[in-house]
């Protein structure tokens, strides 16, 4: 199977996956929880924190040892999760939460290494997550019983161990090397490149389309997707720099001053997550033979960027104006940072490894 | 994201503080943990970097 495949079926198994964690909180996590009005919500943040804060560590783990099944395994504890008795309510969200982190480290990990440069690969394999997760998050309206997902989630963790995973990885992830336009240290390339990943998650948590109930709340994750894919593909074709600017400058202003309007907020959405690919990519720079790590990294600054959220910062007239001076910064700081020259190294890596064919 | 996210939107106000402070803690160890060895891999890297560049001989030499 070739490398594009194997990413494809990395996309559809994230997207099967965060749909079975979706499911699994809201559905029979949050029925273990019984009527309490709080500790579903504290279970799923606990979750969120979790997932994501893990990652780096296993990262680390898995750029020192890529023999291992992560992926496989990350699918196997979560499928576990979902099928272990109601009682083991809390036992089971961090099995869950472990076994995700697991599966979306091996993931972002694999896809960074083997993009080849082109930020439309691993942009596949990050936006089904989104997507996932909101529909899932629905499970509630259909009274699915508790086996579904968790046979469910054996499905991916099957397709990914015949498909994708594999055991030969390039030594060093040099694909993305001239996405960036100055001649930085690798520290300070490292540090800015996060601040637009902060000034996403930071938007993305904090602005919330109004009247968006029941299955319109598929629509801000389904654009945001929209914005991931198309992001990567434009940042193949025109540059990273082009494409971060013109998903910054379209965003600023629609979720800023037009987040009374449902659509044009959905809208806004998709253009904020259309830097993320290339954030993602230019990760690797700095560490080079760390792709799993780096990932880790950027999940972990998406959870910093969600702070405020996290802790009850709600929309109001400041809020807004923080999220327009952090989207003008993130839009500075891309102009500054990332080049238009990733197309053409792509291209002619492409020529050399492929013989042309992409 | 955005439904978890909705979560703590309802959870925050009622939620007790100790839950919300052991929350803060928890990202605070992941991510400062995740800093400290992002600070060790940059010198790992940059220390690679430095004595491949002095073992390669110029090209004007070979």
């Amino acid at each position: 199977m070739t490398r594009k495949a194997a990413l494809l079926t990395e996309a559809l198994s994230h997207l099967l996956l965060s749909f079975v964690c979706g499911l699994f909180l809201f559905g029979s996590f949050a029925q273990s929880m019984g009527n309490d009005a709080v500790l579903p919500g504290t279970g799923g943040v606990f979750f969120w924190i979790l997932t994501c804060g893990l990652r780096p560590f296993f990262g680390l783990i898995l750029d020192e040892y890529p023999r291992l099944h992560a992926q496989t395994a990350g699918c196997v504890l979560v499928g576990i999760a979902c099928l272990l008795p109601v009682a083991w309510g809390w036992g089971a969200l961090l099995t869950a939460a472990v076994g995700y982190a697991l599966f979306l480290t091996g993931a972002g990990g694999e896809s960074l290494a083997f993009a080849r440069g082109f930020f439309s690969r691993s942009a596949l394999v990050f936006a089904g997550g989104l997507l996932g997760m909101s529909i899932g998050t629905l499970a509630p309206l259909w009274g699915l019983p508790r086996v579904i997902p968790g046979l469910l989630a054996f499905l991916p963790g099957g397709a990914v161990f015949f498909f994708a995973e594999t055991r030969k990885y390039p030594r060093r992830i040099r694909s993305f090397r001239h996405s960036v336009s100055r001649n930085l240290p690798k520290g300070a390339v490292l540090g800015l490149n996060l601040v637009p990943l902060l000034a996403i998650s930071f938007t993305a948590a904090l602005i919330v389309p109004s009247d968006f109930d029941g299955y319109f709340r598929i629509f801000p994750a389904l654009f945001s997707t929209a914005g991931v894919v198309a992001g990567g593909y434009v940042a193949d074709r025109f540059g990273p720099r082009k494409a971060a600017v013109i998903g910054f400058s379209v965003a600023l202003p629609l979720l800023t001053v037009f987040t009374h309007i449902p659509w044009l907020c959905c809208l806004g959405f998709g253009a904020l997550f259309v830097p993320l690919s290339v954030v993602l990519g230019t990760s690797t720079i700095s560490l080079s033979t760390h792709p799993h790590f780096a990932f880790g990294l950027c999940s972990v600054a998406l959870l910093v960027g969600q702070l405020p959220a996290l802790f009850g910062l709600h929309i109001t007239a400041t809020v807004r104006i923080l999220a327009a001076v952090f989207l003008t910064v993130a839009l500075a700081v891309s102009a500054f940072l990332y080049s238009d020259h990733c197309k053409l190294f792509a291209r002619s890596f492409l020529h050399r490894e492929n013989g042309g064919r992409r | 994201m955005n439904h978890l996210i909705y979560l703590a939107f309802s959870l925050a106000p009622q939620t007790p503080s100790w839950i919300l402070w052991s929350a803060f803690a928890l990202i605070l160890v992941l991510g400062g943990g995740a800093g400290v060895l992002s600070a060790f891999l940059l010198r790992d890297e940059a220390r690679i970097r430095s004595k491949r560049d002095t073992e390669t001989p110029p090209r004007d030499s070979l």
